[in-house]
């Protein structure tokens, strides 16, 4: 499974993208799988886009799985309070 | 309060935010700052960001909103905080400023593309001049992290954590519990709600839980709307006040509850069972059971913190109308000038009036009565009040003169560090407003005509950084405020050479070196070889001395050819009081401001000499002094003639010392300056009225203009009965 790079700066104006990247990752009916690598920045409104698409996963029971995330969007999700987000490392 | 006034304040609190960058980017270049420092930009820097969205100054909102970007990535570490981008964000400041500026209407709108490009470069961590600072984002790929390591935002968090509970429990106050809901549109205007949750991180919060319990599916999901909530809990040391703050340009619809948790649950101990009240959004309904490795503890304390969540959490508007609220902010309110001016009136009127009865009950032989020197204590008390409240302090003004530094040191390519000392002494506002342009051309002169090259101070054993030292000081009543340079002094010979081709001295003349410097202030005055936009146009040192003067100041040199020079203008610290000395001249009472007079005498027969038809000359103590016959040059009739029936009085004018020759001294105190300009129009030689204990009008002479026209044209009293009946 291929991991979808999230971008650098997933601030608002990134939200929308985001979204639709993630609809058409659910459309296609593969798991999600995404990588937080590269993340500097994060704001609230890619955090809730990510919560959500985890949340629609569970509905339709795909797997979700957010990983390695940057210490920029780690400790953003903390701040959130949406560490459920992350899957952990194995 | 309409939308106009709020905005005025909010144009107020900018002028103090930046006031404050500058102080803290003052610390940044001398490398003595810590978080706090960069805290305290990045809030400033949001709060005008803030307040530009809420007025619609959207140029200004788009530039904070990157400069604020780049200011985040750097205190959470991302961006190590190099010069480059120290210089960076100083010069990005600048811009800011202009952006104010522009939204106040007082400037064009800045071009600030360049800059923003070169934020933007600055927050992927390529910084122009530097190494670029690559995000740690590499490090943190390589390496995979499970969970955030701690960083800056979280030290306080975790060595909160750390630290055993219970002996804290014992006597710190509960935590605070803070619910936030940022409010559908949250995100308009760039605005960003982690940005008030960082804030409050740094502050000790950590963040309990997020409430999802609004936020739809995917596929109905608007990305541009807000649907979260949080629940943070903060030490309940925190003063409340410092948490709302934090939501002060939040969206109106945001809305925030700041409670107090209860005593048993701050110990993570066995929590009581949450009655009643809502398990708070500990479970929201987005299904994810991935266990959560880290930070166990906190999570745990959720329900037992069951944070008592009002029923309809108010709106920020009705939060700042509580009683609690307007209590705290009671300690400073900001008052409409026109409001205080009256009061300082009143109270003018009042001593004025404390004056007449004075007079009057003295005259019926009662002016001994402790009511009265009771009274005359209150009226000064009440006076000095009033008078303080005007005060401000000289922060305002040497705010603004670190950016004219780094301009001049563009333009000139010299170094300068700028000094400054006393700027919380305290001026009256009037003083304060309109020192900043003489001030401004003070310290362009220090650094175009004072402070020389590096390679020239390097030549002459010097530092290639010249200083430049900025100070305010109260003395004997008044403020004494001195720009200083470390560079060449002043060249007397060539100011003499100069001043002779202008024509403005005699080519024999005998100067002391306290006139010659004193030539620098002549009008069309300049020694600069070239002209340049900073100086050299020979306007400047002229239009600096009679601002000064029209403040009732006046200004001083001192110099030393090679070490620098010292211009220090002294002040009064109000225009609306002045001491002064009250004289007779023929049916006529006159006012001379205390700060002219050297001496008073009555001068013996020998003592003064005739020479020609000329004015006669007092000898002060072998130095030949112009006698100026008050009355005779002011039109006033019945005036003594012989000055050896009168009393002299020595003055000091900008023009050098001179003799005032009047009938009598009747007192000397403080008087209340009431305007002419105001009240009636402005008239050359007069400072202004006051009125006498009697209730008489008498006029305040302006002994600099008085002596400078007397000497200038020799014009007597009909030219100013002219002036008067005009």
């Amino acid at each position: 499974m291929t991991a979808l790079s999230l971008a650098p700066v997933l601030d608002t104006t990134a939200a929308a993208p985001l979204r639709q990247a993630l609809l058409d990752l659910i459309a296609s009916g593969d798991a999600i799988a995404l990588d937080g690598g590269q993340v500097t920045q994060a704001g609230q409104a890619c955090l809730q886009v990510l919560a959500s698409a985890q949340a629609m996963a569970a509905s339709i029971r795909t797997d979700f799985e957010l990983q390695n995330p940057s210490e920029a969007l780690a400790s953003m999700i903390t701040l959130a309070g949406l560490d459920r987000l992350v899957t952990p490392a194995a | 309060m309409n939308l106009d006034e709020i905005q005025q304040i909010f144009f107020q609190e900018c002028e103090e935010g930046l006031g404050a960058l500058e102080s803290a980017f003052a610390d940044l270049k001398r490398g003595r700052h810590d978080d706090e420092t960069i805290n305290t930009v990045f809030r400033s820097v949001h709060s005008i960001k803030g307040g530009a969205g809420a007025f619609g100054h959207d140029r200004l909102q788009h530039f904070s909103h990157h400069y604020e970007t780049v200011l985040d990535l750097i205190r959470n570490g991302t961006l190590p905080l190099s010069e480059p981008l120290i210089d960076l964000i100083v010069a990005a400041f600048d811009t800011l400023t202009d952006h104010v500026a522009a939204a106040r209407g007082e400037g064009g709108m800045p071009a600030d593309q360049a800059m923003l490009d070169r934020l933007a470069a600055a927050a992927e961590g390529k910084i122009e001049g530097g190494a670029e600072a690559a995000p740690e984002v590499e490090a943190v790929a390589d390496t995979p992290a499970p969970a955030p390591a701690p960083m800056d935002d979280f030290d306080a968090l975790f060595a909160m954590l750390e630290e055993p509970a219970a002996p804290a429990a014992e006597t710190a106050p509960a935590e605070w519990i803070v619910t936030v809901h940022p409010g559908p549109r949250a995100f308009d205007h760039g605005a960003e709600p982690m940005l008030a949750l960082r804030e409050l991180s740094r502050m000790g919060a950590r963040t309990l839980s997020a409430d999802l319990s609004d936020l739809p599916l995917l596929d109905g999901l608007d990305a541009e709307r807000s649907y979260m909530g949080f629940t943070l809990a903060l030490p309940g040391t925190t003063d409340e006040d410092d948490i709302r703050a934090v939501f002060d340009f939040a969206d109106p619809q945001c809305r925030l509850t700041v409670t107090r948790a209860t005593e048993e649950v701050v110990p993570a101990a066995p929590a009581p069972e949450p009655e009643a009240v809502e398990p708070a959004p500990a479970a929201p309904p987005v299904a994810a059971p991935a266990p959560v490795a880290t930070a166990p503890a906190p999570l745990a304390a959720v329900p037992a913190a069951p944070a008592p969540v009002e029923p309809a959490a108010p709106s920020l508007a009705e939060v700042a109308n509580s009683p609690r609220v307007a209590a705290a902010a009671a300690q400073t309110i900001r008052v409409d000038l026109d409001k205080l001016d009256r009061l300082v009136n009143l109270v003018g009127e009042l001593v004025i009036t404390q004056a007449m009865l004075a007079q009057r009950l003295s005259e019926n032989e009662m002016g001994s009565i402790p009511e009265l020197s009771d009274l005359d204590h209150l009226t000064r008390e009440l006076q000095d009040s009033t008078m303080a409240i005007r005060a401000q302090p000289m922060k305002t003004v040497f705010s603004r003169v670190p950016r004219i530094i780094r301009e001049l040191e563009v333009e000139t390519g010299k170094r300068v560090r700028l000094e400054v000392e006393g700027e919380m002494t305290e001026v009256d506002k009037t003083v304060v407003e309109r020192i900043g342009e003489p001030l401004t051309h003070l310290i362009r002169n220090a650094v175009d005509h004072g402070l020389e090259t590096p390679a020239d101070r390097k030549a002459v054993g010097k530092d290639g950084e010249g200083v430049v030292t900025l100070s305010a000081a109260h003395q004997s009543g008044r403020i004494v405020i001195t720009v200083a340079d470390d560079g060449r002094g002043i060249d007397r010979a060539r100011v003499k050479a100069k001043a002779i081709e202008r024509g403005i001295i005699a080519p024999d003349a005998q100067l002391s070196e306290e006139e010659i410097d004193n030539l620098i202030f002549a009008p069309g005055f300049s020694t600069a070889a070239v002209v340049s936009n900073i100086s050299g146009r020979g306007v400047g040192m002229d239009v600096v001395r009679k601002n000064i003067q029209a403040l009732g100041g006046r200004i001083g040199i001192q110099s030393e050819l090679g070490k620098g020079s010292s211009f220090s203008l002294s002040l009064p610290l109000t225009l609306a009081v002045l001491d002064g000395m009250i004289v007779t001249v023929g049916d006529q009472t006159f006012v001379i401001p205390l700060t002219h007079i050297v001496e008073s005498l009555r001068p013996g027969i020998d003592e003064v000499h005739f020479v020609g038809g000329q004015s006669p000359l007092l000898d002060v103590r072998g130095t030949y002094v112009p006698v100026h016959r008050v009355g005779e040059q002011l039109g006033v009739g019945g005036a003594t003639r012989k000055p050896e029936d009168a009393v002299l009085i020595v003055v000091e004018s900008d023009q050098g010392q001179a003799v005032l020759m009047v009938d009598s001294i009747q007192d000397q105190r403080q008087v209340v300056v009431k305007s002419l300009e105001a009240n009636y129009r402005a008239i050359h030689g007069l400072a202004g009225a006051t009125i006498l204990g009697d209730g008489r009008v008498a006029l305040i002479l302006d002994v600099d203009a008085l002596i400078g026209r007397w000497r200038r044209d020799g014009r007597s009293g009909g030219a100013f009965i002219e002036d008067l009946a005009a």
